[in-house]
């Protein structure tokens, strides 16, 4: 089965002042279709910078970005990478980052309009009724709790119909049975509509719900888990980090 | 340092592009304001340098009316005045002179179109410019018994017993004469020579003190003078009655004044003595009345106007700044409270800002006004001066410091009240929109005080004008209310397509400009200034001029021939080539005998005077009757038929619809008139029937129908036998013609027509035709507005600057939003387009308030002007000048595009990363 992502000895350096950062040194990664892969690591250990790479919002210093065997994203021009994002990905943000003065409605509208399209006929319905938003359509974001702005995030990013969603952090503001339900929704999304989905955590209990584990620890892939629940999970990722039992 | 202080530095610091193109909008502001207002400086350092100029080496003079010859015992009165070292009796007349061969003649002045803004248009553009040149001026024949010369003698001697004369440098440069030239003075048909013995310095006279002079002593003769003449030539009084052909009575006495001579006690002496028939004018009275002259004041007005509008410009700008850094700095607001910074000191914070502005606008307002000053003043094209003087500094830090502080207040206020828990949670404050309908219902109510003001309520005419005066600034008030929800209304109107037209997601559009209600206020009321006085300038000033403009009553041709043709010359005045129709007419302008246009009460107006306009016409003949009758008059009251027929039984007159308007007269009703030549009888006129004469004013002053009073209450039509005999008028002679050629003609064809008889008039004749009258008055008209729109143009200028504030701020305000947009497929041109249509949004938001503000405005100026001003008694419909409206808005959405493409560049060019990270702080 062709992989959805590839990403092959991914380096990325930045500077910092007059130091030199390496955030990223030599990352590989391979999503598969319909795979909700969880990518866990400390402050630092670069998992935001690779999925910053991921979404072409910056450039690596090295490696290839490879989406459904296609040309490498990082080659990408700055129109070319817009309408990637646009049309091939779906992000979400750790802080919603919805339009405060656009409705529900609007804001899950949004990549579209950019787009120049409009939705086919009941897919704005269908998916806000998915999202249990059906009644808050016309709410502005300041109307709504942390759980159902995210919800709305996660519309926005679906409504292009992308094969793949890249999310930052995305319980990061939100209470822990909140945090729960809205990565249920993404689990569930993942199979319903066959959705290949990256998120970057570094809570166990986020990273429970992927199908595996990936820790980061000074921008490379330390290891790669898969248990069961979120106690497991901790345990196994610190042992990660502290260097026993590392399965790279 | 204390903390306000290092707090306010740090401001600066983070954010000197705000800082330097709000003091740059102050400077331009407080700059505009020494610029205009230096104006009213140097004509208050030059009024008595020119009222002296004018009066020579009399310190005072009484001019008289004609026919009320000084007795000599008056005389031996005035010599025996302590405070009056000697009386010269003046006799003055217009005459024409020419000098050695090669030279033009010097003539009377015939009043062309242009001219007539010389005396009463000159109050349409009140800044006196429309004097005219020296070498323009009507020479003027001047007796006198003086021993010594009035003004310095720059060449040969002063009169003595032998006969000559002595003439001003500027006529004799004009005629290039000198001393010893023969000049050959024409009095009527007769021309006789005099030799010139000597040149003396010409008396400075600009049309202002010309006015002045007239103002004060009642306007007693044009032809004769009523002070000092320009363009003198001074000749014994024996000399005089030579070149005249008989003797003249004195119209002047030129009073040599004692050193210290008590000016009050002087005018106790004799200014009622002299009434009705003379009156005293000292150069003290000259000053004052000088300082307080239309022009004076039209200039003092426009250094005040000229203030307000710059220091409202400067209030918005500064506002939406303010508001600008409060909203921006909510959260650090919030820490300072968090840390012990009182509410005084956050609220301090925002008012040294403020005062900082102001500083800086100030000092750079003055540096830049005086840079200005200087420069128009080596353009010798520009007449400038360039005086820094008190006034200037004075108002310019009025409009800099007030302005300020008043912009401050607001911000200040909301920065003190800042909730310290909800902002450092990042929760919203409660939406400004909560307050729309208040504002939107305030607005209203504001708003529709004018109206009912000037139409509803039942107010006498004084208390609707001074309420109505007043409720002008209700009305702006009213309509910076209505801002908010004007805002709303754009941005649901015009958002939508302006989204269509820059393919961009219409939502996007719709909340823009509310997102901070108070820096689009401000930025929108800033522009607005500008924009709505100038919409309000054009709509006022085209509406006022309708009524100046002739109507379709107005004759094809008139001409005016004040030294008379006789009766038997017709004929070939009728034969000129081209000439279909000529008919005579008569023309006489006695005073009312009684004040029924209620003058003395309600104040002079164009329309209040003392005296109307006869024109005398053969009731039954071409003027008036017949199938194409040369004045086509649209009667209003009454009908032609019955008027006419009215006007046959005699001592019937047609009046205009002002006239009984003014008067409250109507047919069959009549009024009292004072035949000039039998100044002790009354004759009384009964009203005929009533029609409208749009555009007479200018008929009447172009044709030279105003023959001895500068202003009319009317223009009336009566039968030309009544005038004869109650007027005693000359039957033989005929002194106005109407014309009509075989085809359309302009006033130069009709002058050229004339040609062969003008010799017969000494070339004295006044030529009016509609065309002329119409395409000068519209083209002075828009001259005279463009000078006035000029400083509300420049303010547009300036508070565009304030765009570019607004469109930075609210850039920054949403760079986390614009990163966000670019996340999710928004392209970098998206991004650009969407920071322009900002911008256009503002623009759009400020014309839709300006044309609403400066149509109201207007109508509510038009309809008070009826009350209060020299207007008074006009009832014009609004005109508005639509092609010069759309320049201006168009204009001014060019400005808002322009100062939002380098925001917009620069937020184009932006990592979408940096905006995802660095601009989350800023919400």
């Amino acid at each position: 089965m062709n992989a959805v992502l590839e990403v092959q000895g991914l380096h990325k350096q930045f500077k910092q002042g007059e130091r030199t950062i390496a955030a990223l040194q030599g990352v590989d990664l391979t999503l598969a279709p319909g795979e909700l892969v969880a990518v866990m690591g400390a402050s630092g250990s670069g998992k935001s910078t690779l999925l910053h790479c991921v979404a072409a919002l910056t450039q690596p210093t090295a490696g290839q970005i490879r989406f459904q065997g296609g040309k490498d994203v990082a080659s990408l021009t700055d129109a070319e990478a817009t309408r990637f994002r646009r049309d091939e990905i779906g992000l979400v943000f750790q802080a919603f980052n919805l339009l405060p003065t656009l409705t529900v409605d609007e804001n899950v509208q949004l990549p579209l309009l950019a787009a120049g399209r409009a939705p086919a006929a009941g897919q704005v319905d269908a998916l806000l009724q998915r999202l249990g938003l059906g009644e808050r359509r016309g709410h502005r974001p300041d109307a709504l709790s942390g759980g159902e702005q995210q919800r709305v995030a996660i519309g926005r990013a679906l409504i292009t119909e992308p094969a793949l969603i890249l999310a930052d952090e995305p319980t990061g503001s939100l209470d822990s049975v909140t945090g729960a339900s809205i990565m249920k929704l993404l689990s569930e999304l993942c199979r319903e509509q066959q959705k290949t989905v990256l998120v970057v955590t570094h809570e166990a209990a986020v990273a429970q719900w992927a199908d595996r584990v990936v820790v980061f620890k000074d921008g490379r892939n330390l290891a790669e888990l898969r248990e069961e629940s979120a106690e497991a999970l901790s345990v196994a990722y610190q042992r990660a980090v502290a260097g026993e039992g590392a399965t790279p | 340092m204390g903390v306000v202080a290092r707090l306010s530095l740090a401001e600066v610091r983070q954010r000197p592009g705000r800082l330097v193109v709000t003091a740059l909008a102050v400077v331009a502001s407080a700059a505009a304001v020494v610029w205009v207002v230096s104006g009213y400086d140097a004509l208050s350092e030059s009024m008595d340098e020119v009222g002296e100029a004018y009066h020579g080496r009399y310190g005072a003079w009484i001019s008289v009316e004609e026919g009320g010859a000084p007795a000599p015992k008056l005389l031996e009165l005035l010599r025996a005045d302590p405070a009056i070292t000697r009386v010269d009796a003046v006799q003055q007349l217009q005459v024409v002179v020419s000098g050695p061969a090669g030279t033009e003649p010097a003539g009377p002045w015939t009043p062309t179109v242009g001219d007539a803004y010389g005396g009463e248009g000159a109050y349409m553009d009140g800044d006196g410019s429309a004097d005219r040149h020296d070498h323009e001026r009507p020479p003027v024949l001047v007796g006198t018994d003086a021993p010594e010369p009035p003004r310095a003698l720059v060449a040969g001697r002063w009169l003595g017993d032998a006969p000559g004369a002595v003439i001003s440098d500027h006529l004799a440069e004009r005629l290039g004469a000198d001393v010893g030239t023969t000049l050959q003075v024409k009095v009527d048909q007769d021309e006789l020579p005099v030799e010139v013995v000597g040149v003396v310095k010409e008396v400075i006279a600009s049309t202002v003190i010309g006015e002045t002079v007239s103002d004060l002593t009642g306007a007693r003769d044009p032809r004769r003078g009523d002070g000092p003449a320009a363009g003198a030539v001074y000749v014994r009084p024996a000399e005089l009655e030579r070149l005249v052909g008989h003797a003249l009575h004195t119209n002047l006495l030129c009073l040599e004044l004692r050193h210290g001579a008590d000016l009050a006690g002087l005018h106790a002496r004799w200014s009622e003595r002299l009434k009705p028939a003379a009156s005293l004018l000292s150069l003290a009275d000259l000053k004052t009345a000088l300082s307080e002259s239309a022009s004076t004041k039209a200039t003092r007005n426009q250094a005040y106007a000229a203030t307000a509008v710059s220091l409202l410009a400067a209030l918005f700008i500064i506002f939406a700044a303010l508001s600008m850094g409060v909203t921006e700095r909510a959260r650090e607001l919030a820490v300072l409270r968090a840390v012990g910074i009182s509410r005084r000191q956050t609220a301090g914070l925002i008012l040294a800002e403020a005062l900082g502005l102001a500083g800086v606008g100030w000092l750079g307002g003055l540096a830049a006004g005086w840079l200005l000053l200087l420069v128009a003043a080596s353009d010798a094209a520009v007449a400038h001066h360039a005086s820094l003087g008190p006034a200037a500094v004075a108002l310019s830090g009025v409009c800099a410091f007030v302005g300020s502080l008043a912009a401050a207040v607001l911000p200040a206020w909301h920065a003190s009240q800042v909730d310290v828990v909800q902002t450092l949670a990042g929760r919203r404050a409660v939406s400004a929109w909560r307050w729309l309908p208040h504002s939107v219902v305030l607005g209203l109510a504001l708003v529709s005080l004018t109206p009912l003001i000037l139409r509803v309520l039942p107010l006498e005419d004084g208390l609707r004008a001074a309420l109505a005066g007043a409720s002008l600034i209700t009305l702006c008030l009213g309509f910076l209310c209505l801002c908010p929800g004007l805002i709303w209304l754009v941005e649901r109107v015009c958002g939508p397509a302006l989204a269509a037209l820059l393919g961009l997601p219409a939502p996007l559009l719709r909340a823009q400009l509310s997102a901070n209600l108070a820096r689009t206020v401000g930025t929108c009321t800033a522009l607005t200034v500008g924009l709505g006085l100038f919409i309000t300038i054009q709509v006022w000033g085209y509406s006022m001029l309708g009524p100046f403009l002739p109507g379709r009553w107005t004759p094809p041709g008139l001409v005016s021939i004040p030294t008379c043709i006789a009766v038997q010359e017709l004929p070939d005045y009728a034969a000129l080539p081209g000439v279909e129709r000529v008919v005579p007419l008569l023309v006489e302008q006695p005073r009312l005998a009684d004040d029924v246009t209620d003058m003395q009460q309600k104040g002079e107006s164009v329309v209040r005077q003392n005296n109307v306009i006869l024109l005398g016409c053969d009731p039954s003949g071409p003027a008036l009757a017949g199938e194409h009758p040369l004045f086509a008059l649209d009667f209003v009251q009454g009908s032609r038929e019955e008027a006419l027929a009215k006007l046959l039984q005699g001592r019937h007159v047609i009046v205009p619809d002002h006239f009984v308007r003014e008067t409250g007269l109507g047919i069959g009703e009549t009024f009292r008139l004072i035949p000039p030549t039998s100044p002790t009888v009354t004759v009384e006129y009964t009203i005929a029937g009533v029609v409208a004469l749009p555009g007479w004013h200018f008929v009447t002053k172009n044709a030279g129908l105003r023959r001895r009073l500068p202003r009319a209450a009317a223009l009336t039509f009566t039968s030309a036998e009544d005038l004869r005999r109650d007027f005693g008028l000359d039957p033989t002679r005929i002194d106005l013609l109407g014309f009509e050629l075989a085809h359309p003609f302009t006033e130069r064809e009709l002058r050229d027509t004339l040609e062969p008889l003008a010799e017969r008039a000494n070339g004295n004749l006044s030529i009016m035709t509609p065309s002329a009258i119409d395409d000068s008055l519209r083209t002075r008209t828009d001259a005279i507005l463009w000078g006035v729109s000029q400083l509300p143009l420049i303010t547009l200028l300036v508070t565009s600057l304030g765009v570019i504030n607004a469109i930075v701020a609210s850039i920054r305000a949403r760079r986390w939003e614009l990163g966000v947009l670019r996340a999710i497929g928004v392209t970098r041109g998206g991004l650009v387009r969407l920071v322009l249509a900002e911008a256009l949004l503002v623009g759009a938001v400020a014309c839709a308030l300006s044309l609403s503000l400066g149509l109201s405005a207007s109508w509510a100026g038009v309809s008070l002007a009826q009350f209060i001003s020299f207007f008074g008694g006009l009832a014009p419909p609004i005109v508005i000048p639509w092609a010069k409206i759309l320049a201006c808005t168009g204009g001014t959405l060019l400005l808002c595009l322009v100062a939002g493409v380098w925001p917009a560049i620069q937020i184009g060019r932006s990592d979408t990363l940096e905006l995802l990270q660095a601009g989350r702080g800023s919400r």
